[in-house]
């Protein structure tokens, strides 16, 4: 049902230029830090000297899988997730879920709640 | 509805024979996949919709024709005005072509679409995993990819999980 994808060495070998193979310019790896930190990425960095000449972002480190969740909740069981998606930022996202799901079910919701 | 996009929508409607959904004041545009290029590049170049604010697909299993919606969402920041593109895709394992030549920010929408749905685009520069490791197996936004802990219990399989779930049944 499924096809597997697996990415060898040699598919991924098109994202890193002939230079740095040959060692005229430094590949570098930025990240990710502790998976607690605010937006975790890693960025491959090719360096030239100290300028950066290619980046190569790697994401997806705090992808937990909130949307597969929330399709098998009912709706008030799946607005406390979007608390969750981002800690720094929880009424917007709840906000934004609410009137998603007000236009959805088409309420007329009193301006005080 | 704003003028500009009712004479977008009948434009496209009468060159491509496009469906057309008005749901909530949101009008979308229902449309094959050998129309999905023309059609981008029209709202790009001719309608000035500048800006591809999101694109995202839907699972309709087990549903089969269509299984697949392809979503679009266009912006246009000259009317400050939006508009939704639908392409159904038949089959597990659909394809259709990739729109990062028009819109480059597809790229990186497309590998999502890709890696959650399973669904190939054609034409696409980088097509990778962006989310998931890349040794993972299997589509997780995909209705029939199961939640980790326990099969979900729906409607359509809710007898086949009740023979083997272990409580006392009568």
């Amino acid at each position: 049902m499924f096809d597997k994808t697996h990415v060898t060495l040699d598919e991924l070998r098109h994202l890193i230029s002939d230079r740095a193979l040959e060692g005229d310019t430094v590949l570098l790896n930025m990240g990710p830090q502790h998976p607690s930190t605010h937006g975790v990425l890693r960025l491959l960095l090719e360096l030239d000297g100290e300028a950066v000449i290619n980046c190569i972002p790697d994401v997806g480190f705090l992808h937990t899988g909130v949307e597969k969740n929330m399709e098998a909740k009912t709706y008030e069981k799946a607005e406390v997730m979007t608390d969750r998606l981002d800690y720094l930022n929880t009424v917007g996202n709840t906000l934004v879920y609410c009137l998603a799901i007000e236009k959805l079910v088409d309420l007329d919701v009193p301006p005080r709640a | 509805m704003n003028e500009y996009l009712q004479s977008v929508a009948n434009a496209l409607k009468d060159r491509h024979a496009a469906g057309l959904i008005e749901y909530r004041d949101q009008l979308s545009l229902v449309i094959s996949p050998e129309d999905l290029q023309p059609v981008c590049l029209a709202l790009r170049d001719e309608f000035s919709f500048e800006m591809l604010s999101a694109q995202t697909a839907v699972d309709y299993w087990p549903q089969q024709e269509p299984r697949f919606h392809m979503l679009y969402f266009f912006y246009s920041l000259a009317h400050n005005i939006r508009l939704g593109l639908r392409v159904p895709l038949n089959g597990n394992a659909p394809t259709l072509p990739s729109i990062e030549g028009i819109y480059p920010n597809a790229n990186w929408h497309e590998r999502e679409i890709w890696d959650m749905f399973g669904i190939r685009f054609e034409g696409h520069s980088d097509l990778r995993r962006i989310l998931m490791p890349y040794d993972w197996e299997g589509h997780p936004l995909r209705k029939d990819y199961p939640l980790g802990y326990e099969e979900v219990q729906f409607t359509f399989n809710y007898d086949e999980i009740d023979q083997r779930k272990p409580y006392a049944k009568e």
